[in-house]
């Protein structure tokens, strides 16, 4: 044990003495972790003097794009103009992914109102999250670059339509590190099959692996080889990483490599996953209260589930959780799968803010909820193959909604403004970069500072855009 | 200006000054370093000698000199050599990937240890790295590196992540290095194998290079869109390899800092601009069939070549007696006329029921087509449904009804059915028809069908049954199957004739409960009146057959005279042979892979305003990149190129690697040396512009590219040049005054220690258990995964199933690579999905990679095989003989005291309780999870 101590502090003073003096205090710690212990304790990251209000983040996607028009955006020009050709003047440079020739436009058929103190709009599809619409801060007015599924997931989270780029998650973890030793810092939870650009969604990019996201999974084991294999005893298994160790510890006193020790810690903290994760994802624990208030069901796969492990998680220290949600692309009969979709996540969402909340984890916990992209104000009656459909709507691109909670953010608030018909953003627009940016900064993160060098350029999440949306800032 | 940043100091801004009141030199004469061609420094001998250099020359490989000279400069030298055990464990896994065996690490130890004279030693490494060198495994083990630039992956990536063949490309690459194929060579054919005269199968295989890009084929992409992103990643990737700079900023800007403008960027683009589309919407208007087309090469297939050359002429001769037979078929034909004339008026003719009104219980929508035929059109088929059709029809002596069931592309897997893609089956279980006359009090009559007809009927399916009332429910109707993606038709007959000149309504119901949307997509009624029996001549046959022959229209001619050959037995015979023979052929064919197709006609190239594809502006033509070195521009052109005026992908190609391009021996050189140090002499591989690191070495490096480029272009050569010198050979132990001194080796004072790539993590555990087979080439393979990774929105599902035999435990080279969901192991060892060029990837410390060495199946497999071989191939029963072996096998050498006494107890610990097969087991497992059992030592 002598030799592993001495090893560790070798190596510890000499990246500080090496690299830690011509470097920011944002690459220093992602350089500690990439070179020694992913999971050793974050240091507090002070990029530009900025003071982290969020120290964690939940991120809410619905894959596939749910219709902002029938859920935040009240439009009664869209809804008196109904079944009308749209105007030319609003197609002019529009592309859509499925619709064209004659467009109509397309109504909301449900009813709006607003709700708290702020007066948010929200529609009757909402029943509970509209009970804490005080805490939510709403972007009417997010657009994005891209029209299609996977590019566009993939430019939400990593600033990049094509892949191969490290996302939000892992900038994160790159950035910050992790507050727990016993647990990954960016996990990922699914309801439904996978979004349509896989595994990139949560990839490391260039950035070491260990930022990568780890997804907890609802059947079979939680994390990919968590469990021993059949015929193992704990016991034995516990003698195995003994001995592992201990012969690691021969060889790191042979030849010195910091990595070995670095090897050691991980095999460590692997142990502990064995017993934090299945921990973490018993639900049995919960209070009958807290399962019926989210709607969840220990031993079920549901949305309301993750929202409620994304709460154990929160408390745990893990930095980053991404939830993802499937089926919200409503080309056809929207009015039908919309509804059933909403109550997926409806009473689990409020439910999770509330029971932050009174945990007095919201100040510190970032949620956010939103897609790659909305719904057009145009109805589309066929599916991308020319066959006939009850209504839905097709992809856009130029205006939609997500909102924010806690972490930081001015609860209440309605953000952005776009035109009678849901079109176009007419006030203050917020592009994805601009979002990565206020996200970061929420955390205390300059976005312009978090950078990695790969492959002759210094790689940032918003590439070479974003400004913090002061505004919104608590 | 950067609006942002640091202040300048006051030491900086007065350094400034001084330079600005000196006249503000710039040393444009002076180019970046990388961007002068590479020159071997020979100029040692003139300068005064001091005891040192002349030591230093005495070193036989020159890359020692240089290494040496720079470590005496800092006070070091080399590190000892490292033990032969070492040596030969180190110089297996770089060379072949795979560890030494038990007998090669024992013989060379031994060897070793003969005589302790240099040059016999120094004759045995060499030995050693010729042996390795040889080994076909090389070329496996450096393909991964070489896979990670080009890109390569087995899906398109995307939402519609579907699975493509290009495997032939990866073959390829791994038959080329170990060919030892020049690197320029290498080189130009995977950039323009198809250009070049002439090119061989092999030369436009190699080109599979350039289409490893990734394709999104998701439902409403655009075309354009997605082939102007091809082009810009193979621009791209182009930069990264053989000019060592990052190309991308110039899509939308000129370069930062290297001085490469947005117009070179898209004179550069415009050699990659006239291939081949590679996706496109089949409709033009309908956003979602956007599908991938390939272009594809289909490849020949040497070993089956004389049995297809059999089949072959077996079909030629099968044609020649079609072309007679349908020569007497035309010849007879006015017989043939005369005879069915005579009875034309009473044959049974079909007439199309128009129909107006179509009801479907379960609510599926639908359309009514031109040709009257009623489409199915809603997304979601219900499991069960019946049709009921109507129309009204003056027609008289109608003595059947025929229901055609048709194919329709919207329909999964085109139809009939409307259930499944690859079983779009249906089964009709009952049909009912009503007839009524359109006068008051009319008798609403039931059509009693007495026989039945169909073009196929499934087994246990027969469309008779519908002449008999439904008893069993689902199982009794007529189906279709395996006959699925044609239409097929029904005939159902009554003797007496039905029909009123002032017309009836005539009314079908279509009973389909089998569920699982087992119901017709498509579906058109004809009324089939005249004499029976006899086959009914179709509407539009008999139409014709009333024109006078000499009045007909060609195609009236023409559809008499198929059908005359659609009625010939002799001539369906021949074309069911002819049938036969072509799915034998199938059979015989060779792989197709993706490859590059130059168009005949050139795309027009414009510089994109910020890299939009909506945003063309002035046009450009190809240009080489001159960035590199502007002032050869003048005396360059003339040089090389075949034609002045159109430059092509052949001329970039063979440019990139003449002595016009300083660079492209430099990177790869460094790329190597990077792969078997850890860190190039270059420490970023994939930047030699402005700011990308300077050289550790750079006499180092200029040596070792001169030396590529005058020997040859070997890649063999440097390898083993490297590998056979005392730098390569050093240990690996670190110690406080190396840590002080030379933390991350940049100086070379001692040998590489890191851990080994994903693919080679798997492959030694696979070997050291005996499971490893080591079959080269061919389609990828599927090793064991946990369940449900493949499941995703979007794209062909595809079950994941593990590949059969010794297959599953090939390199993890031909491991499939899906992009949305590559190889999970793999995966938590910094291996990529491969979006793009890959020039180093990250070398991380994980819990999830002792987690995956410790629980996953394939690593669990590997220690029990590996317990096995340690019980069953040690030379003697005796524990420590055992235990030796085991060492041996795993790291290739013996334990020391303090391994084998922790190894003792743990033996001793689970062998008490238990068996001693098991204590083996946890022995193994011990092993293959220890960090130098990973490591390159």
């Amino acid at each position: 044990m002598q030799q592993k101590t001495h090893s560790t502090q070798i190596s510890r003073r000499h990246w500080f003495q090496n690299q830690g003096l011509l470097l920011g205090s944002v690459a220093l710690s992602g350089l500690l972790r990439e070179s020694l212990s992913p999971g050793s304790i974050a240091t507090t990251v002070s990029g530009a003097g900025i003071l982290p209000k969020a120290k964690r983040v939940i991120y809410l996607h619905m894959i596939g794009a749910p219709s902002q028009l029938d859920l935040f955006e009240q439009k009664p020009v869209l809804n008196r103009r109904d079944g009308e050709e749209c105007p030319d003047s609003l197609l002019e440079g529009k592309r859509f992914a499925f619709i064209g020739g004659k467009l109509k436009l397309a109504g909301s058929r449900y009813r709006f109102q607003q709700h708290g103190d702020c007066g948010h709009t929200m529609s009757e599809l909402l029943p509970h999250l509209a009970t804490v619409a005080d805490d939510l801060t709403i972007l009417h007015s997010v657009h994005t670059e891209e029209i299609n599924h996977a590019p566009a997931q993939m430019f939400l989270h990593s600033g990049f339509g094509r892949g191969g780029r490290p996302s939000l998650g892992s900038w994160i973890s790159y950035g910050l590190g992790s507050e727990n030793r016993d647990l990954p810092s960016f996990v990922v939870l699914q309801s439904g099959p996978i979004g349509g650009a896989g595994s990139n969604l949560w990839n490391a990019g260039f950035l070491p692996t260990i930022h990568q996201g780890t997804p907890f999974r609802s059947k079979g084991d939680p994390v990919l080889y968590l469990s021993n294999p059949e015929g193992r005893s704990d016991r034995s298994g516990r003698t195995i990483l003994d001995t592992v160790n201990g012969l690691n510890q021969i060889q790191l006193a042979d030849v010195g490599d910091p990595e070995i020790a670095t090897r050691i810690e991980q095999y460590e903290m692997a142990y502990r996953m064995q017993s934090s994760v299945p921990e973490l994802m018993d639900l049995r624990g919960e209070t009958e209260g807290t399962l019926e208030m989210y709607g969840a069901k220990p031993g079920g796969a549901s949305f309301a589930n993750n929202c409620l492990l994304a709460r154990r998680l929160v408390e745990r220290g893990v930095r980053f959780i991404q939830l993802f949600d499937a089926d919200w692309d409503h080309h056809g009969d929207l009015d039908r799968r919309l509804a059933e979709k909403c109550k997926d996540i409806d009473r689990a969402c409020a439910a999770l803010i509330k029971d932050l909340k009174q945990r007095s984890l919201l100040d510190e916990t970032l949620v956010i909820w939103g897609s790659e992209f909305g719904r057009t104000p145009l109805g589309q009656n066929v599916t991308g193959d020319g066959v006939e459909t009850k209504q839905g709507r097709d992809h856009h691109k130029d205006a939609y909604t997500m909102w924010l909670a806690g972490g930081g953010v001015r609860s209440g608030m309605s953000y952005g403004v776009t035109d009678e018909f849901g079109f176009n953003v007419v006030e203050d627009p917020v592009p994805i970069h601009d979002l990565n940016a206020t996200i970061l900064h929420l955390l205390g993160i300059d976005h312009e500072q978090l950078t990695f060098r790969y492959q002759g350029r210094n790689f940032r999440l918003t590439d070479v855009y974003g400004n913090v949306i002061e505004p919104i800032l608590g | 200006m950067p609006p942002k940043g640091k202040r300048l100091t006051e030491k900086e801004i007065a350094i400034l000054k001084r330079w600005i009141d000196d006249g503000a030199h710039w040393p444009e004469s002076q180019e970046h370093w990388s961007y002068q061609p590479p020159q071997r420094k020979e100029g040692r001998d003139s300068r005064s000698r001091s005891d040192q250099d002349s030591q230093i020359d005495r070193l036989r490989n020159p890359i020692d000199r240089y290494v040496v000279e720079q470590l005496r400069k800092e006070g070091l030298d080399l590190s000892p050599g490292a033990s032969p055990e070492m040596l030969v464990r180190r110089m297996s896994l770089d060379l072949t990937g795979l560890p030494p065996s038990p007998e090669e690490s024992v013989s060379f130890n031994n060897a070793w240890h003969a005589s302790s004279d240099k040059d016999y030693r120094q004759e045995l490494v060499v030995r050693l790295a010729d042996r390795l060198l040889a080994s076909p495994q090389f070329g496996v083990r450096w393909a991964r590196p070489w896979l990670d630039l080009a890109r390569y992956a087995d899906s398109h990536g995307f939402q519609r992540d579907d699975l493509r063949d290009i495997w032939p490309y990866r073959d390829w690459v791994i038959r080329s290095l170990n060919q030892d194929k020049p690197y320029d060579e290498f080189s130009i054919e995977q950039i323009a194998g198809d250009l070049i005269p002439q090119a061989t199968e092999e030369q436009i295989i190699a080109t599979g290079f350039n289409r490893c890009t990734t394709c999104n084929v998701e439902a409403g992409t655009e075309p354009e869109e997605n082939r102007v992103n091809q082009v810009m990643d193979r621009v791209n990737t182009l930069g990264a390899i053989w000019l060592g700079t990052t190309l991308e900023c110039a899509q939308c800007h000129d370069h930062k800092y290297d001085p490469v403008t947005t117009r070179e960027y898209y004179q550069l683009f415009a050699f990659f601009n006239s291939t081949a589309l590679e996706a496109e919407r089949s409709k033009k208007d309908v956003p979602g069939s956007i599908k991938f087309l390939g272009p594809y090469r289909e490849l020949s297939n040497p070993e089956k070549r004389e049995e297809r050359a059999r089949i072959e002429a077996k079909r030629s001769r099968i044609e020649q007696a079609i072309a007679m037979r349908e020569k007497e078929l035309a010849n007879e034909q006015p017989h043939w006329e005369e005879a069915l004339q005579v009875k034309k008026q009473s044959i049974p003719q079909e007439n199309l029921l128009a129909i107006d009104t179509f009801e479907s219980t379960n609510g599926s929508a639908h359309r009514v087509l031109a040709d009257g035929s009623i489409l199915l059109s809603d997304d979601n088929p219900p499991a069960t449904d019946i049709y009921s059709v109507s129309g009204v029809s003056k027609l008289t002596d109608v003595r059947g009804v025929k229901i055609e069931t048709l194919t329709d592309p919207s329909l999964p897997g085109d139809g009939p059915g409307r259930g499944d893609a690859d079983r779009p089956n249906f089964v009709l279980n009952s049909l009912n028809g009503t007839y009524q006359e359109l006068v008051p009090n009319s008798e609403l009559v039931s059509i009693p069908f007495q026989r039945a007809k169909a073009s196929f009927s499934q087994k246990n399916f027969d469309v008779s049954h519908l002449l008999r009332p439904n008893t069993n429910k689902r199982l009794q109707g007529w189906a279709i199957n395996p006959e699925f993606h044609k239409p097929h038709w029904a005939l159902l007959e009554w003797d007496k004739p039905l029909g009123s000149t002032t017309g009836a309504r005539w009314r079908f119901e279509l009973v389909q409960e089998y569920g699982g949307a087992r119901t017709i997509g498509r579906l058109r009624i004809h009324l089939v009146t005249g004499e029976s029996p006899g086959e009914a001549l179709p509407e539009e046959i008999r139409n014709a057959l009333l024109v006078n022959p000499a009045k007909r229209t060609p195609k009236q001619a023409k559809q008499i005279a198929n059908y005359r050959r659609s009625k010939d037995d002799v001539l369906a015979k021949h074309l069911k042979d002819r049938e036969d023979l072509d799915a034998q052929l199938v059979k015989l064919k060779g792989p197709k892979t993706l490859v590059m197709e130059e168009l005949s006609e050139t795309r027009p190239t414009y510089l994109l305003a910020r890299g939009d594809y909506r945003s063309p502006r002035e046009l450009v033509t190809p240009q080489y990149p001159t960035f590199i070195r502007r002032k050869l521009d003048a005396d360059e052109s003339g040089s090389i190129e075949s034609n002045p005026k159109q430059r092509t992908r052949l001329d970039l190609a063979r440019w990139l690697l003449s002595d016009q391009n300083p660079l492209a021996a430099r990177v790869a050189v460094n790329r190597w040396w990077s792969e078997l140090f850890g860190r190039g002499l270059v420490a970023t591989p994939e930047d030699f512009g402005v700011q990308g690191d300077y050289p550790t070495h750079p006499e180092l490096l200029d040596w070792l590219s001169v030396e590529l480029m005058e020997k040859g272009w070997s890649m063999k050569g440097v390898l083993r040049t490297i590998v056979t010198s005392e730098t390569y050979r050093q240990s690996s132990r670190l110690n406080p005054i190396l840590l002080e001194k030379d933390p991350v080796n940049r100086l070379l004072s001692r040998g590489p220690r890191f851990r080994l790539d994903a693919e080679l993590v798997r492959d030694n555990a696979l070997s050291m258990a005996g499971l490893l087979s080591l079959q080269q080439g061919g389609a990828p393979i599927r090793p064991p995964q946990p369940e449900g990774l493949w499941d995703k929105v979007g794209g062909e599902k595809y079950e994941y199933e593990v590949s059969p035999g010794e297959s599953k435990y090939r390199r993890g080279t031909y491991v499939v690579l899906k992009r949305s969901s590559p190889y999970p192991s793999m995966l938590n060892f910094d291996a990529t999905a491969r979006m793009t060029c890959t020039v180093k990837r990250s070398r991380s410390n994980t819990p999830l990679q002792a987690l995956t060495l410790l629980n996953d199946p394939v690593f669990v497999e590997a220690a029990s095989g590996l317990a096995d071989r340690i019980v069953r191939e040690s030379p003697s029963g005796a524990w420590e003989d055992r235990l030796g072996y085991a060492f041996q096998l795993v790291l290739a050498r013996k334990p020391v005291a303090a391994e084998q006494r922790l190894m003792q107890r743990l033996w001793e610990a689970e062998s008490k309780s238990n068996d001693d097969s098991k204590a083996w087991l946890l022995i193994a497992t011990t092993l293959l999870n220890l960090d130098e059992t990973i490591t390159k030592p």
